[in-house]
């Protein structure tokens, strides 16, 4: 049996100031070890489940000590009915350039890889957008760092293609963050949406908003909106609150309080 | 895992035997706790976070990719 001993591992302090009627207060601190979150699985976490064709995006908020190789956002590889199931997962590749992979027909033989050719900075909050029409050509998935467009066209991101595209499966698979198969991150993570459709550049603009998170629960298409922390701070644990109208909260695992931390982007 | 039994989840991290992380081969877990250290685990072999994160990131606690 291997202990750690906590103390010295919470994320600091970056609160903004100031009053609004929309505040990002508090991110999720995941040490690495064996924190992560579930969100359980839901039909509308497997891309184009409602069948409406406007395709796919992911958005959220990243800071890391060392962004290399991390395991951000995952619903992917679970096992059951005696095999391994595939969807897609989200990480930081060894050079810190965050990567999405998506698998067709649940299996490995049938994927996309994206990868945007720009690397994480150390302690530095970044916001990720990937947004896909669904097609498996490289000029149908684009990705931001911070509001810029990464795509094969641009000549910033890379893309390929293993065997055969159809779609992604529906899986029983749990949404998770923080975590893929083994693998645990050490990241702070925030303000974490799925969308049923393909943002565009003027929508991802907004939703980095300069650098400063802004409300997304009014967003056309949301399929899930998770504060992480927001707005209750360390009263919420160990639910994370889904704010889209489809409520699947998260539940911090292997996690306490002092995980919900103010170290904000 | 033969003392798993032993472990009080009330007093440390971790939120249940299930959500446990084991080792590649199932054999070892990893615990978390704040504080005086809970006397189940007195005696124990602890690591401060670099060091256990060390420890993680080695091929017993973390398989290759596919």
């Amino acid at each position: 049996m291997k202990i750690l001993k906590l103390g010295q591992m919470l994320g600091g302090s970056n609160a903004p100031s100031g009053a609004s009627e929309f505040e990002n207060l508090y991110s999720l601190s995941f040490d690495g070890v064996d924190d992560y979150v579930t969100c359980g699985d839901a039909d509308v976490f497997t891309p184009n489940n409602s069948g409406a064709n406007r395709g796919f995006s992911v958005s959220f908020w990243i800071k890391a000590a060392n962004p290399s190789g991390k395991r951000i956002l995952n619903k992917n590889q679970c096992f059951y009915s005696g095999a391994n199931h595939y969807e897609y997962f989200i990480l930081s590749d060894f050079f810190a350039k965050p990567t999405f992979f998506l698998y067709a027909g649940d299996s490995t033989s049938n994927a996309i890889t994206f990868r945007l050719d720009s690397s994480l900075s150390a302690d530095t909050w970044h916001h990720i957008a990937f947004t896909w029409n669904l097609g498996s050509t490289n000029a149908d998935m684009i990705g931001y760092i911070n509001g810029v467009a990464h795509s094969v066209a641009i000549g910033n991101a890379t893309w390929s293609l293993l065997g055969s595209w159809t779609s992604v499966s529906n899986t029983n698979c749990p949404l998770e963050f923080g975590r893929a198969s083994s693998q645990y991150a050490a990241i702070n993570l925030d303000e974490v949406a799925l969308f049923d459709n393909q943002l565009s550049a003027a929508e991802v603009s907004a939703i980095y908003n300069g650098g400063t998170p802004t409300d997304l629960s009014g967003e056309s298409y949301l399929l899930g909106y998770w504060r992480n922390g927001d707005t209750e701070g360390t009263s919420v644990y160990p639910t994370i609150e889904d704010y889209s109208s489809n409520s699947n909260d998260g539940t911090m695992t292997n996690m306490d309080s002092g995980d919900i931390v103010t170290d904000v982007p | 895992m033969a003392n798993i039994s032993q472990v009080d989840f009330s007093q440390v991290h971790q939120t249940s035997e299930a959500t446990l992380r084991l080792s590649v081969d199932g054999k070892e877990t990893v615990l978390k706790f704040t504080g005086n250290t809970p006397s189940f685990l007195v005696g124990l072999q602890q690591y401060n976070h670099s060091e256990i994160l060390a420890i993680m990131a080695s091929s017993e606690w973390t398989k290759k990719e596919e």
